[in-house]
C-alpha cells in the first residue's frame, strides 16, 4: 500500500499525541467498542441470570450493579459516543472535503477526556454502591454507603465534556470548513446528522454536568434540592436528569440516521429521494427532542397539566422520523439495489426501528404509560430503538467504511452470517420483552414470577445468539486487518468525496483539492472489474 | 464609536483585520453599567411585591447583560451567527426553567410541606408520624371536597404523639 | 516521530487546515461562543434551581437573604464590571500591537479576579463564624436543628405559644424545649404562597411580643432555610470556580503576551480569553440581585 495516514509515522507517541482525525476515530473506534464488550458482557450475565425465576447465578446486590453498570456504560461510555467519535471523527472532515476538523487540539482532548471518564466510571464499580439504575433517581442515590455514586457521576461529567468538544469541533467545521462549492445543500445528508446531533451534544450536555454535580453536592454538603427528607424534590431531579437524557437519545439515533442515508442511496445506485425534507427532518428531530423530557416521567408525581404538554409535544418528534423513512423507501424504489452486508444492515435498521419508534407511541400515551412504564416494554422499546437502530447503524457504517479505513475488504459471506445471527438473535431477544412487559414483568428486577419463565428463556436464547453473531463480526473484521483483500478506493460506488482518496487515505486526506458535485449522483460511476471498485466513467480520479 | 484607522501593520488579502474600538467608548459602557449597577440596588430598597421587584432587578441585569455582550464581547460588530448561539442557549434555558417551575406548581397540591422536618425530627420523636396520613389530614384540612373515601379515615389522627409502636 | 500538522503556508499562527488568518479567527471566536453557550446551560440548571425553590418557598429566601452582606455583593459586582473593561481594553490593546498595554490590561485585570476572590472569602468567612452554613438540616457549628442562627436574626425572635411547649412531651434527645414545641402540630407551618408578598414579621397575631421590642413571630421555624444557603453556596462556588479558571487563562495568555506572541495580525488567544472572563462577569451580574438583593431594607 502507498503511504498513507496508518503509516505517515510510527511509535506510540505518533499515535499518543497524534493531531490526525483519522487516527483518533481510529482510537476512539478501538474504544468504543472495548467498552461495548464489556457492557455486553454484563448483559449476557443478566439475561442468563434470567434464565431461571430465582437468584441462581448472582444474588440481589451483585445483579442490581449490573444492571446499572450495563446501563451506565452503554449509555455514557459506548452509544454516545460511538458513532460521532469513531465514524464521524474519521469521515467528517474527508466528506466534507476538508484536512481536518476545526480545532485537532481539541479533538485529541476529547478522547482523553474519554478514557479519564471511562476510568472514573469503571473504577467506580469497585467502590460499590453503584445499583440504582443508570438514572441515579434520587433519594436512592443520596443514601448512606452509597460512595461509588460519586465516583460515578464525576465521570459521567468529564464524559460529558469529551461530548461537548466533539460536538463543538464538528460544528465549527461543518460551517467553516466547507471548500468552496460545497453549499450547505450540497453536503452529503450524513453531514447533517452529524450537525444535529452537534448540536444537541453542545446544548443538552452541560444540563447532565450540573446534574452530577448537584447531585454530588447533595450527597456531601445536603444542600436540600433533591432528597426530600432535606426538604428537596425528587422529581426536581428528574426534571435536571432527563433535560439532557431525552436529547441524549437523540444524540445516539441521529448520527445512525444519518449514515442510514448514505448506506441505502449507495447501495441503491439512485440519487437520495427528498434531499431536502431529510436534512431538514435532522434540524427538526434535534430542536423537538429539547420539548419533550417529560415523557419519561408520567409516573413520577409530576403534574398531569406538564404530562398533558410533554405527551402532546411526544407524538410531534415521530413525525420527521417518519418522513426520513419515507424518503428511504422512495429512494430505494426502482433503484439498482444490491445486497451487501452495508445495506443489509441498512435494511434491519430500517425494520428495527421503525418498530421500536412505534412502540414508543404507545409510551408517549399517558394512559397506557401508566401500564407499561417500568415494565420490560420500555426496556424492549429503548433496545430497538438503541441497539435496533443506533448499534445496527453503526455496524452498518462500520461496515461501508472499513474499506477506507483499513484498506481491506471482509468476507462478504462471513458478514451475511454475522447480520443474518444478529437480526434474528436481536428479535428474539427484545420481541419476547415486549411481551414480557405487556405481561406485566417489572424492569430491574433480580427476580420474578414463574409464569414469566418461558419467555425469559426465549429472550435469552435470542441474547446468546446475538452474542455470537457479534463475536463472529468480530473475527471476521479482524481477520479481514491481516487477511483481506485490498480495497480499491471505492469499493461500493458511493459517490461523495471520501471515495476519491485513496483506500486508507494520505496522512492530508486529498493530494489535490477534490471537486465538489452532487453526493449522490451516481451517473459517472461504472464497476471496474479489474481493481473490484467503481471508477469515474470520465476516466479522471482526484 | 471604533477607530477606524487600520492597526500597524502590512495587511493583506485573507488577513484577520481587528474591529479595534475606541478606549472612551469602552469607559462610557463601564460608567453606564456600574449606574445601572446603583439603580439596581437602588431599586432593590423600594419596595413593590416580590415578583416585580424580581422582574424590574432582572429587566436592569438584562440590559446590563447586553451592555457587556454586544460591547465588551463585540457582538455587534460580530458575524450573526455568534449572537444567535448565545440567544439560542438563553431560548433553551427560558424553556428548562419555565416547565420545571410549572410542573413544580402544579403539583405543589401532593407535597406534604414539611416532611424534611417531621423526618428529621422523627429521629427524636418516639411518636412515629405516619406520612400517609398526614396526607390525608392535609387535603382534609385544606378543603378538598372529592376525597369521599377519605372520610372513613377516622381513625388515623393527624399526629398521636402517645402512640408506643416501639419506634 | 510526532505524527503533528505541519504549517506550510505563510503565517506561522495559521493552522494548515485553514486557508487564510481571517478563516482561522472568525472559526476560533465562533467555538468560543459555542463553549459559552454550554457554560449559560450549565449556570441554567442552578438558576432552575434557584427559580424553582425561591418560587416554592419566597418567604425562606426572603428571610435567608438578609444574612448575606449586600454591599460586599455589590462591592464584588464593580470589581467585575471594572476588570471586565480592563480585559476589554487589553484585547484592544492586543488589537493594536502595543505589548505593554497588554500585559497591564491583563494585570489589572487579574487584580480584579484576585479582589473578587477575596471579596469572596471574607463572605464565607462571615458565614462560617456566625454558623450560617448548614450541611442538611443541622447547623454546621452549633449542631442543633434550630433554624435561628445565633448571630444573624438578632432581630427575629422567634416565639412559642406558652401552651404548646407544655402540651407537646418533651421526648427529644436533645431536651430542647424548643425542639420539642416544635413537633406540637397546632403550630403550624407557614404556607407558602408563590411569588407571595415579602414576609415582614412584626407583632405576631396571638399578641405575643418579647420585651426588648425585637420583631416577633409565630412562625416556630422557616423551614428550610439551608436550601437556600446551599444554593448560595453552590451557585457563587461554581461562578468563583470559573473566576479561577479564567484567572488561570487570563495568566496564561500574560506568559504569552509577555513572550512577544502576539502581534495586530494575530492576537486570538487575548480575544478568546477575553470571552470567558466577560461572560464570568455576565453570570455575576445575574447572580447579585438574585441571592443579594431579595429583601434589602427600604430606605429611611
Amino acid at each position: 500500500m502507498k503511504d498513507n495516514y496508518l503509516t505517515h509515522s510510527r511509535g506510540f507517541l505518533s499515535w499518543a499525541l497524534t493531531l490526525d482525525h483519522k487516527r483518533i476515530g481510529l482510537m476512539y473506534l478501538v474504544a468504543v467498542l472495548s467498552s461495548f464488550l464489556v457492557a455486553g458482557i454484563m448483559a449476557l450475565m443478566i439475561r442468563a441470570e434470567h434464565l431461571a425465576p430465582g437468584a441462581d447465578l448472582v444474588d440481589a446486590d451483585t445483579y442490581n450493579r449490573l444492571m446499572t453498570l450495563h446501563g451506565a456504560i452503554m449509555v455514557f461510555l459506548f452509544i454516545i459516543p460511538s458513532i460521532p467519535g469513531a465514524l464521524g471523527n474519521f469521515v467528517l472532515p474527508i466528506m466534507l472535503g476538508a484536512k481536518d476538523v476545526a480545532f485537532p487540539k481539541l479533538n485529541l482532548c476529547s478522547f482523553y477526556l474519554w478514557i479519564v471518564g471511562a476510568l472514573l466510571a469503571v473504577g467506580s464499580i469497585a467502590a460499590g454502591g453503584v445499583d440504582g439504575g443508570w438514572t441515579f433517581y434520587t433519594p436512592y442515590s443520596l443514601q448512606d454507603g452509597r460512595i461509588g455514586v460519586i465516583g460515578m457521576t464525576m465521570g459521567v461529567f468529564i464524559l460529558g465534556f469529551s461530548s461537548i468538544f466533539t460536538g463543538l469541533n464538528f460544528v465549527v467545521t461543518i460551517h467553516r470548513l466547507r471548500p468552496p462549492g460545497m453549499t450547505w445543500f450540497r453536503m452529503p445528508l450524513f453531514l447533517w446528522g452529524i450537525y444535529a446531533t452537534a448540536i444537541l451534544q453542545i446544548l443538552a450536555t452541560p444540563v447532565i454536568g450540573i446534574t452530577m454535580l448537584l447531585l454530588i453536592a447533595e450527597r456531601v454538603m445536603g444542600i436540600g434540592i433533591f432528597d426530600p427528607a432535606l426538604g428537596g424534590d425528587p422529581v426536581l431531579f428528574q426534571h435536571f436528569f432527563w433535560f439532557y437524557s431525552h436529547p441524549a437519545v437523540y444524540i445516539m439515533i441521529l448520527p445512525g440516521l444519518a449514515i442510514i442515508s448514505e448506506l441505502i442511496a449507495t447501495f441503491s445506485h439512485k440519487h437520495i429521494f427528498g434531499y431536502s425534507f431529510i436534512a431538514f427532518s435532522s434540524v427538526a428531530i434535534a430542536v423537538f427532542s429539547f420539548l419533550v423530557w417529560g415523557h419519561h416521567m408520567f409516573t413520577s408525581g409530576m403534574s398531569p397539566l406538564a404530562a398533558m404538554i410533554f405527551s402532546a409535544l411526544t407524538y410531534s418528534v415521530s413525525i420527521p422520523t417518519a418522513v426520513k423513512i419515507f424518503n428511504w423507501l422512495a429512494t430505494m424504489y426502482k433503484g439498482s439495489i444490491s445486497f451487501q452486508t452495508p445495506m443489509l444492515y441498512a435494511l434491519a435498521f430500517i425494520f428495527l426501528f421503525t418498530i421500536g419508534g412505534l412502540t414508543g407511541i404507545f409510551l408517549g400515551s399517558l394512559s397506557t404509560d401508566v401500564h407499561l412504564h417500568d415494565t420490560y416494554f420500555v426496556v424492549a422499546h429503548f433496545h430497538y430503538v438503541m441497539m435496533g437502530g443506533t448499534v445496527i447503524a453503526m455496524l452498518g457504517g462500520l461496515h461501508y467504511w472499513w474499506p477506507k479505513m483499513t484498506g481491506r475488504m471482509y468476507s462478504e459471506f462471513w458478514g451475511r452470517i454475522g447480520c443474518l445471527l444478529v437480526f434474528v438473535g436481536f428479535n428474539l431477544t427484545f420481541f419476547s420483552q415486549f411481551l414480557l412487559g405487556s405481561l406485566g414483568m417489572p424492569r430491574r428486577y433480580h427476580t420474578y414470577a414463574a409464569e414469566f419463565q418461558s419467555i425469559h428463556v426465549a429472550s435469552s436464547i435470542g441474547s446468546f445468539t446475538l452474542a455470537a453473531g457479534l463475536f463472529i463480526t468480530l473475527f471476521y473484521l479482524v481477520h479481514s486487518l491481516f487477511r483481506g483483500a485490498i480495497a480499491p478506493a471505492n469499493p461500493w460506488g458511493g459517490a461523495t468525496l471520501e471515495w476519491h482518496c485513496t483506500s486508507p487515505p494520505p496522512h492530508d486526506n486529498f493530494s489535490v483539492a477534490p471537486t465538489v458535485g452532487d453526493p449522490y449522483d451516481y451517473s459517472d460511476l461504472s464497476y471496474d472489474p479489474a481493481t473490484g471498485g467503481w471508477v469515474s466513467k470520465a476516466g479522471a480520479k482526484a | 464609536m471604533g477607530d477606524h484607522a487600520l492597526p500597524p501593520g502590512d495587511w493583506k488579502e485573507g488577513d484577520h483585520v481587528p474591529h479595534v474600538v475606541s478606549w472612551q467608548f469602552l469607559l462610557g459602557i463601564l460608567v453606564t453599567l456600574l449606574c445601572l449597577t446603583a439603580l439596581t440596588v437602588i431599586a432593590a430598597k423600594v419596595h413593590l411585591g416580590s415578583t416585580l421587584n424580581v422582574g424590574v432587578a432582572l429587566a436592569i441585569a438584562t440590559v446590563k447583560a447586553t451592555l457587556v455582550a454586544a460591547f465588551f464581547m463585540h457582538l455587534y460588530w460580530d458575524k450573526p451567527i455568534n449572537t444567535v448561539i448565545l440567544l439560542f442557549s438563553l431560548a433553551l434555558l427560558s424553556l428548562f426553567l419555565g416547565f420545571s417551575l410549572l410542573d413544580g406548581m402544579q403539583y405543589q397540591d401532593s407535597v406534604i410541606k414539611d416532611y424534611a422536618y417531621r423526618q428529621m425530627t422523627e429521629k427524636n420523636y418516639k411518636g412515629g408520624w405516619d406520612p400517609a396520613a398526614a396526607l390525608e389530614a392535609h387535603h382534609h384540612d385544606a378543603g378538598h371536597g372529592d376525597d369521599a373515601g377519605h372520610g372513613e379515615d377516622a381513625t388515623h389522627g393527624e399526629d398521636d404523639k402517645v402512640e408506643d409502636d416501639g419506634h | 516521530m510526532s505524527d503533528d500538522h505541519g504549517h506550510g503556508h505563510g503565517d506561522p499562527n495559521l493552522a494548515h487546515h485553514w486557508d487564510t488568518m481571517d478563516q482561522q479567527v472568525h472559526a476560533g471566536k465562533f467555538g468560543m461562543w459555542l463553549f459559552l453557550s454550554t457554560e449559560v446551560l450549565l449556570f441554567a440548571g442552578l438558576f432552575c434551581a434557584y427559580c424553582v425553590y425561591r418560587g416554592l418557598h419566597p418567604e425562606v429566601f426572603a428571610e435567608a437573604s438578609k444574612v448575606l452582606n449586600w454591599k460586599l455583593g455589590a462591592l464584588n459586582t464593580v470589581i467585575l464590571l471594572a476588570s471586565s473593561f480592563t480585559m476589554a481594553m487589553g484585547v484592544r490593546a492586543a488589537q493594536l500591537g502595543n505589548k505593554s498595554q497588554t500585559s497591564l490590561m491583563l494585570v489589572l485585570t487579574l487584580c480584579g479576579a484576585g479582589g473578587f476572590m477575596v471579596v469572596k472569602a471574607i463572605e464565607y468567612n462571615e458565614k462560617f463564624e456566625h454558623g450560617t452554613v448548614w450541611i442538611g438540616h443541622k447547623n454546621s457549628i452549633t449542631g442543633d436543628y434550630n433554624y435561628s442562627p445565633q448571630d444573624k436574626f438578632k432581630d427575629v425572635e422567634y416565639a412559642y405559644p406558652a401552651e404548646a411547649a407544655e402540651a407537646a412531651p418533651d421526648e427529644s434527645e436533645h431536651g430542647d424545649p424548643k425542639l420539642a414545641a416544635l413537633l406540637d402540630t397546632t403550630v403550624t407551618p407557614i404556607e407558602p404562597k408563590l411569588g407571595g408578598g415579602i414576609v415582614q414579621p412584626g407583632v405576631a397575631p396571638s399578641g405575643l411580643a418579647s420585651d426588648d421590642g425585637k420583631r416577633v413571630t409565630t412562625a416556630p421555624k422557616l423551614q428550610n432555610m439551608h436550601i437556600f444557603f446551599g444554593i448560595y453556596f453552590v451557585m457563587t462556588g461554581t461562578h468563583g470556580l470559573h473566576v479561577i479558571i479564567g484567572a488561570i487563562a487570563i495568566i496564561w495568555v500574560l506568559i504569552r503576551n509577555i513572550r512577544g506572541d502576539f502581534t495586530p495580525k494575530y492576537n486570538l488567544p487575548v480575544d478568546l480569553v477575553g470571552l470567558y472572563w466577560h461572560l464570568v462577569d455576565l453570570i455575576w451580574i445575574f447572580l447579585f440581585p438574585l441571592l443579594y438583593l431579595i429583601n434589602l431594607d427600604p430606605w429611611n
